[in-house]
């Protein structure tokens, strides 16, 4: 099996998923995995200069000798790095056009949740977790013998409806009107496979750290991310796991970094206790440990002191008024923030980091001010010492509203007006305030396919043979040649993005199930609309539909 | 604390890892290896290590020199073995020692040059004792003709696709590659190079092999 990572390695090196799957698979006595990523283009020019299939990494045998390619999309942007590796290794793109010569091509990750915009090109889609699922389809492939020379002529077919069979699988050629596919949840996380023997890389990667996964889930429930619905329920580690693993791996790789991981490091139950055993383990061996994603209050930001660095601080309010973060149900108080910010301040750090969104649903300009006004109120603060100077930096992307959420009937706010939006922003902050915004096309063609449907196939190929690669690296982006495939393919991209979905349309994704239901979906988009918070899973059971969720049964609710 | 120099190989893939990956590289190992390494004293410490001049990317080596720090006494005759089992393939420790001659007094390299070209080795070696003008990277990073001749001590060719070459090591460091630049420019465009650095010497052009 390849295991393969549609962008750079340095972007792909940094997954933890890449890791764990790859360590799952390695385990088995009968299977081996390797990696492949895509090139870059200089070395995909070679490649193709040179007729060199493109190979897995560490046998450097060429991709379509392999039995099973295994994809992760981790980004919508990078669907056409998909097909170009496909396209490099010389295998056929699209599923119709490949035989039981070719290797399987499957797919998970979190753009799994709408599987459709790429169901032409991919075999078979996991959805949810892997770790279980690609043991049990290395293990049926084992036995069907598919991958034999002397295999049965439809070896292919019978090993895909087997598969289909397996719960959290979905194949498009063989799926059927009406059923649902639920997603897949490992639910005993200290007994899931975790790599205590990590790769240790030999170049320089974006996280270059080992990545300890504290839970996954997030009870907070915020209306517009996407992992936080797709990734119910909340399922904790226990600390003495995370200890163990944590030492084995950085003792095994030589890392100087230990990286927490969540949705949401805050809300771990056991965090004070395991960053005291980390901190003091970590320290006398010079390993450091960094804590993201944590919530804004001053308590936290006392415990970041005790691991010992001072690198960025960053807190995300999404939004700059009370207002916009009750709709989007970010329960995050302004006075939380500037204390975490003022304690920051106090205790040496020399700047801290705001991110934003714009365009969030019913966003009005007094909203936008607010996050001016926000970072002013922060900026105060960081002036109650005269003597030292405090860097602030806000940014802000642009919203996409995304499958599974409470706002993926909503209309994205177009390109055009975003730009307006981001520039009242910049005009209403002040100048000793540093303001990025991300650039809103790219946002746009995230949005196209996040909520595509199987048409969009078409539109994705078409891109790709125009010589779209690479599509979330800015200086390789290019939105006129996107616009040309859609149009080409007779497809309005506006259709996808800025439609207002009706509440009974049936939506590409309707047939995916990450086990949240459409009425709590509708439930929270309408208290959206009022400006209603809702609370968080651990206070109060919102009725999600997930099953097995462990705060009802605690909560016994 | 104690200075301790390793003598290694870097080849096969590994030759296409970068000066400061290789860094990276030698430190995970050595932290792997469980080693007592000396920090430096910054903001930001970081264990004390050096290589002795720099190995060009896609440049194997047999006579690469990495120098490092540690606390503590560590017994020598394993060292070695214990860091070839926590190194990447593609790096091999073949000697440890305390201490060790000044790397400033490396003067010279020396690198065997595999050919891949229509034009033959002699022809290079008539190139090179006359005049080729490349365009070399200056200190400033921008290029200026350079003419390469001087910088090569000695070139000799052994066999039809093989040439040896001995280049200064020191004001300036000509990197192998400018050779092959030379070939491609005067020669061959479309020759193919591998390089593989075989020996150090010192001012008087005695191999610097000795570690001590």
């Amino acid at each position: 099996m390849a295991f393969c990572f549609p962008d750079t390695y340095e972007i792909g090196m940094s997954c933890l998923g890449l890791r764990i799957l790859y360590d799952a698979v390695n385990r088995l006595p009968y299977a081996w995995c390797e990696r492949a990523f895509a090139p870059w283009e200089d070395m995909r020019a070679l490649l193709l200069r040179k007729k060199i299939p493109l190979y897995a990494l560490e046998s450097g045998d060429a991709l379509r000798d392999f039995d099973i390619l295994a994809f992760t999309l981790q980004t919508e942007l990078s669907y056409t790095n998909v097909l170009s590796m496909l396209d490099l290794a010389g295998i056929p793109l699209r599923s119709g056009e490949r035989d039981d010569s070719h290797p399987l091509v499957m797919a998970g990750g979190p753009c799994a949740f709408n599987p459709e915009p790429l169901a032409d090109f991919i075999d078979l889609f996991v959805i949810g977790e892997g770790e279980e699922v690609i043991v049990e389809l290395a293990e049926l492939f084992r036995r069907t013998d598919a991958h034999c020379a002397s295999a049965a002529p439809d070896a292919r077919r019978n090993l895909l409806t087997q598969a289909a069979a397996l719960p959290g699988v979905y194949v498009p050629a063989l799926h059927t009107e009406g059923a649902v596919i639920q997603k897949r949840t490992v639910l005993d996380l200290d007994g899931a496979s975790y790599p205590e023997k990590p790769i240790a890389v030999g170049t320089e990667i974006v996280h270059d750290r080992v990545m300890l996964e504290l839970f996954r889930g997030c009870a907070r429930g915020c209306r517009f991310c996407q992992a936080g619905h797709t990734n119910r329920p909340v399922r904790e580690k226990s600390p003495g796991t995370l200890a163990h693993q944590a030492k084995a791996a950085v003792e095994s790789a030589g890392a100087d970094e230990i990286g927490l991981l969540s949705l949401s490091t805050s809300d771990y139950s056991g965090l004070e206790p395991l960053c005291e055993e980390l901190v003091s383990w970590c320290r006398p061996k010079r390993v450091s440990l960094s804590l993201p994603s944590l919530r804004a209050d001053s308590f936290h930001v006392g415990l970041l002191q005790k691991t010992g660095r001072k690198t960025g601080l960053t807190f995300a309010p999404e939004a700059g008024s009370a207002r916009l973060r009750d709709v989007i149900n970010k329960n995050l108080r302004e006075e939380d923030l500037l204390s975490a910010c003022a304690t920051a301040f106090s205790n040496g750090w020399n700047g801290v980091k705001l991110y934003f969104m714009l365009g969030l649903p019913t966003e009005t300009n007094e909203d936008l001010r607010a996050i001016a006004e926000l970072c002013e109120r922060v900026w105060r603060l960081s002036r109650a010492d005269k003597g030292r100077s405090v860097r602030i930096t806000a940014s802000a992307s642009c919203f996409v509203p995304k499958p599974h959420t409470p706002f993926q009937w909503e209309p994205m706010v177009p390109p055009d007006e975003l730009r307006r939006r981001a520039a009242l922003v910049k005009g209403a902050m002040r100048r000793q305030i540093t303001f990025h915004w991300h650039e809103p096309d790219t946002a746009y063609l995230e949005c196209a396919l996040a909520r595509g449907d199987r048409r969009l196939g078409a539109v994705v190929e078409r891109a790709y043979r125009l010589g779209c690669r690479m599509d979330g690296w800015s200086e390789c982006f290019s939105m006129e040649r996107w616009r040309e495939a859609f149009a080409l393919e007779g497809l309005d991209p506006d259709s996808y993005t800025l439609r207002r979905r009706e509440p009974d349309e049936a939506l590409p994704w309707s047939h995916i199930s990450c086990g949240v239901s459409a009425e709590h979906l509708k439930r929270e988009r309408d208290k959206a609309y009022r400006g209603e918070t809702s609370v968080d899973c651990r206070t109060g059971c919102m009725n999600c539909g997930i099953e097995n969720c462990l705060q009802k049964k605690e909560g016994g609710e | 604390m104690i200075n301790l120099r390793l003598a290694y190989h870097k080849t096969g893939r590994a030759r296409f890892l970068s000066h400061l990956d290789t860094m990276r590289v030698f430190k995970q190992a050595l932290t792997r290896a469980g080693l007592p390494l000396r920090y430096t004293e910054g903001f930001n410490p970081h264990p004390v290590l050096s290589i002795a001049l720099p190995l060009g990317v896609g440049v194997e080596s047999v006579t690469e020199r990495l120098d490092f720090g540690v606390t503590d006494n560590i017994s020598m005759g394993t060292l070695p073995a214990k860091l070839n089992a926590a190194l990447p393939e593609g790096f091999h420790v073949t000697q440890a020692v305390v201490g060790g001659r000044p790397v400033s007094q490396i003067a010279y390299a020396r690198y065997e040059i595999t050919v891949d070209s229509q034009a033959a080795p002699e022809q290079a070696a008539a190139l090179f004792t006359t005049s080729a003008v490349v365009q070399k990277r200056s200190k400033k990073k921008d290029c200026v003709p350079t003419d390469i001749v001087p910088f090569i001590k000695e070139i000799t060719c052994r066999g039809a696709q093989c040439l040896t070459v001995t280049l200064t090591a020191r004001d300036p460091i000509l990197n192998p590659e400018y050779i092959a630049e030379a070939w491609r420019t005067y020669l061959d465009p479309e020759a193919a190079f591998l390089f593989k650095r075989t020996s150090l010497l010192d001012g008087d052009g005695k191999a610097f092999d000795n570690l001590i």
